[in-house]
């Protein structure tokens, strides 16, 4: 994925003490959520799905004051997500985790009124990832996995249908507007 | 028989309980039950006999208890002192001179001792120990407090000028030297008995190592204690002193504050009432110190010191322990108190937290403490206490939500916690004032 | 609209078919970019060919990239072709959507006006006509009786309404005495009503009211004697 944005880091990003785990209970809570929104926010706009926690995440470290997050740091902040639902662990190990900052739910609803507003009634799965019609939006660059859950969703709810083609690899979704 | 007849000796006041009326600075050393005073040269001085014999710092006091009468022997008058000995190994012609209950003395141990009293000009008498005793033990510590010449230091305290003690041992050494008869048979037969009996008791000497350096370091403790009198008598005597002067003198105060102790308390000494006199004296001693550490001082630093000061008496970590732990039944300014990290430390009752807190927080809150935070020693440099307590210090603030912590590879240091400040609802607003925008103009110029 | 379960769309040939044009619309824009890759990459060989002036090897690349740029335009046509029955499938759908409508409207214009009977209607409006015309015979009979004491009475009547619509527009408190002025003047005005009500209409004059002021009185008391009648 390209990372043209220019992600704004807030202040706090140079703030030391922001990268080592404070012990002490009411700190670590506070930041806990500073970095939860942080990862959030960081992710949607670099359209990242994926944190690995053996790979370098450039969110992860300052090399402006020479700080980085420990291991032990980066896993409490995931998990953090975990429980409030705004992400996943890919893996038993939790050594990877999937990144909603969207929710499944949330996509579904936004996917529904792209759909409604650019009258998409028919379209092939490939196309809402990367076609022309949805670049420059949220849905571009969707990680495949997300996307299908969220047309699952919207399926169970009988918004659309997701049907094969002919060939093996139409995949094809139908939206009721 | 009482002792009224032996009034060759100085009489010495008895309590109603039966114990020796002890003076200023004087220290029971030893007691044994029962024991004989024979003059043995001298047919015209009377024994005693039966006494209890007290050993103290100052004096020899027989203590007849049926008749609560007693005499005392200074031990100033005492120029020579011969080794027990139990008959096996002695001249004939001592046995000549001896007195006429030698026979009943056969098995009983001899200490003769060689004493000048005020009218004669030396006598021998011999202490004959007739109890079940251990008498090396008992000789060995009248040894000791023979050579720690106690009795002088307490006379030479009194006196506002101090100077002439120096002087003052001097001459007892020559009187020793000269008071040493030379002529006549006797003094040969003296003189070598003499010899042989100082060669044991070089040997004695050699075992007894510690014994004398324990007492050469009672002997500094107190040339300290003079010296300090003479310090102080002598800066009282002039209304202006120079810096230099106070100088050494609060070096020398350091000093002597490190050598302190003069007469610790024992378990010997107090017996029962040992850890509360104990107590008593570490708080006492601890004040000051504790208050020039800036009001609060490591458990182990005043285990050091209090041990050092006392020079001799040790004392083991539980005893101080539970020293500590007494003072919270007394009214004592100072108190234990346990850190969450385990460390323990003294601190002054009027020692605040708060106080504390103020400052750190004020120190944090430095343009330099904001970009790069606070390490313990920059701490304990600020706030004038040792690096342990700082750090101590930090963490209890951090604990308290005033500082937050920043481990790196260059070390452990402290912020002022920001976290507070930031609003999170809405993470980008630098806000207009406050502690925030005050870090955030600081470090983006920084940067 | 009142489905109380859930409505799934169904999956119709058309919604297969456009499926399928989308999908190979994909697949064609990726072929394009890889051809078009190749055709780079063959023009960047031919031109370090010929600063090494192998001539005959760069000849060959120049070929090459010809063949790949002929095979893009057909690609490129194939696309479009693509696009085209995507659109038109679109327009003919969005055709058929209208005419559904439209056939859904007629067929309620028509249910709607099934439900009037034209002899009713004609009915209704003979009803009307006799009722109108009894109406304008009562009319008749009832205006017969006007005289034309009343026919003049009618039309004074109606001249003072102009007068005072014509006074209402002056600011002033008199307003109301020349009111009460002009009501009783009307009856004297009977009949020299032209010159008077020149005086009025010349009334932004402030003095000429006082003596009409003055005169009121005297016609009031005058004049109230015919009005009751």
């Amino acid at each position: 994925m390209q990372r043209t944005v220019d992600f704004k880091l807030p202040h706090f990003f140079n703030y030391p003490p922001y990268f080592t785990l404070q012990p002490v209970r009411e700190t670590r809570e506070k930041q806990v959520q500073l970095w939860k929104e942080l990862i959030l926010d960081y992710c949607r706009s670099q359209k990242m799905y994926i944190i690995s926690l053996e790979e370098d995440f450039p969110l992860f470290s300052n090399p402006k004051i020479e700080r980085s997050l420990s291991y032990e740091a980066k896993e409490v902040f995931l998990a953090a997500l975990v429980s409030e639902g705004r992400a996943e662990w890919i893996d038993k190990n939790h050594k990877k985790c999937l990144v909603l900052w969207l929710r499944i739910q949330d996509w579904a609803n936004y996917i529904l009124d792209f759909v409604k507003e650019n009258g998409l009634e028919v379209t092939t799965i490939e196309d809402i990832r990367s076609g022309i019609e949805t670049h420059g939006t949220e849905l571009a660059g969707i990680d495949r996995g997300v996307l299908m859950r969220a047309l699952r969703l919207l399926e169970q709810k009988g918004k659309a249908v997701i049907f094969k083609g002919s060939s093996a690899d139409d995949e094809g979704v139908k939206f009721s507007v | 028989m009482s002792v009224g007849a032996a009034d060759w000796l100085p009489a010495a006041t008895v309590m109603a309980s039966g114990r020796p009326v002890l003076s200023a600075g004087e220290i029971e050393r030893h007691l044994l039950p029962l024991v004989d005073l024979e003059p043995e040269e001298n047919p015209r001085l009377a024994p005693l006999r039966g006494c209890l014999l007290v050993l103290t710092s100052h004096r020899l006091v027989f203590l007849h208890e049926a008749s609560l009468s007693a005499r005392a022997l200074p031990l100033a008058s005492i120029i020579h002192t011969y080794p027990p000995h139990r008959r096996h190994n002695h001249s004939p012609l001592r046995s000549l001179f001896s007195s006429s209950s030698s026979s009943s003395s056969s098995h009983h141990p001899r200490i003769r001792i060689q004493i000048s009293l005020p009218l004669s000009r030396s006598e021998v008498v011999a202490v004959v120990v007739t109890c079940k005793a251990d008498v090396d033990v008992f000789y060995g510590r009248l040894l000791e407090v023979i050579r720690t010449r106690a009795w002088e230091a307490t006379a030479s305290a009194a006196p506002a000028s101090g100077a002439p003690v120096a002087e003052g041992a001097a001459p007892a050494e020559e009187d020793l030297a000269i008071r040493m008869p030379v002529v006549g048979v006797a003094g040969i037969l003296r003189k070598e008995q003499e010899t042989w009996e100082s060669a044991g008791q070089n040997l004695q000497d050699a075992f007894q190592d510690l014994n004398a350096l324990m007492s050469k370091a009672k002997e500094m403790m107190e040339l300290a204690e003079k010296m300090r009198q003479k310090l102080l008598t002598n800066s009282s005597a002039q209304s202006n002193s120079n810096d230099e002067e106070m100088g050494s003198k609060q070096d020398l105060q350091d000093l002597l504050l490190s050598v302190g102790i003069v007469s610790p308390v024992t378990k010997e000494t107090a017996g029962a009432l040992y850890h509360q006199q104990l107590s008593r004296q570490l708080a006492d001693f601890v004040r000051v110190p504790v208050e020039r550490a800036g009001g609060m001082m490591a458990l182990v630093d005043v285990y050091c010191l209090f041990n050092r000061a006392r020079g001799t008496e040790l004392i083991s970590p539980e005893d101080l322990l539970q020293a500590c732990s007494l003072w919270e039944k007394f009214d004592v300014p100072v108190m234990l108190r346990k850190f969450d990290s385990g460390v323990k430390v003294i601190q002054t009752k009027t020692h605040s937290d708060d106080e504390v807190f103020a400052r750190i927080s004020s120190l944090a809150q430095k343009p330099d403490a904001l970009l790069k935070g606070i390490s313990p020693s920059d701490a304990a440099f600020t706030l004038g206490i040792a690096p342990a307590l700082a750090k101590e210090h930090l963490l209890n603030a951090e604990n308290k939500g005033l500082l937050c912590r920043d481990v790196s590879p260059d070390g452990f240091r402290f912020y002022i916690n920001l976290f507070n400040e930031i609003d999170l609802q809405n993470i980008h607003l630098p806000k207009t004032h406050g502690l925030y925008h005050t870090w955030i103009s600081v470090a983006t110029a920084a940067h | 609209m009142g489905n109380v379960f859930v409505k799934k769309p169904k999956i119709t040939e058309v919604d297969k078919a456009i499926l399928a044009l989308k999908t190979q619309r994909r697949k064609l824009a990726q072929f394009q970019q890889q051809l078009e890759k190749v055709i780079e990459a063959e023009k960047e060989a031919a031109r370090q060919l010929v600063q090494q002036k192998k001539r005959d090897r760069a000849l060959i690349a120049l070929k090459k990239k010809k063949s790949q740029e002929e095979l893009l335009k057909q690609v490129d046509t194939w696309q479009m072709n693509v696009e085209q029955q995507l659109t038109d499938i679109e327009l003919a759908s969005k055709q058929k959507a209208v005419l559904e409508s439209l056939k859904t409207g007629n067929a309620a214009l028509k249910s709607i006006q099934s439900e009037i009977n034209i002899d009713d209607v004609q009915k209704l409006m003979d009803d009307t006509a006799e009722a109108k015309a009894y109406q304008d015979e009562i009319n008749a009979a009832l205006g017969e009786q006007l005289s034309a004491e009343d026919e003049e009475a009618v039309m004074a009547e109606f001249d003072n309404l102009e007068a005072e619509l014509a006074l209402e527009s002056l600011p002033d408190a008199p307003v109301t005495e020349v009111q009460s002025e002009k009501k009783t003047k009307a009856p004297a005005y009977a009949e020299a009503p032209a010159e008077d009500i020149d005086d009025v209409i010349e009334l932004p004059d402030v003095p000429t009211k006082a003596p009409e002021r003055s005169e009121a009185p005297e016609k009031t008391k005058v004049l109230e004697e015919p009005l009751p009648a």
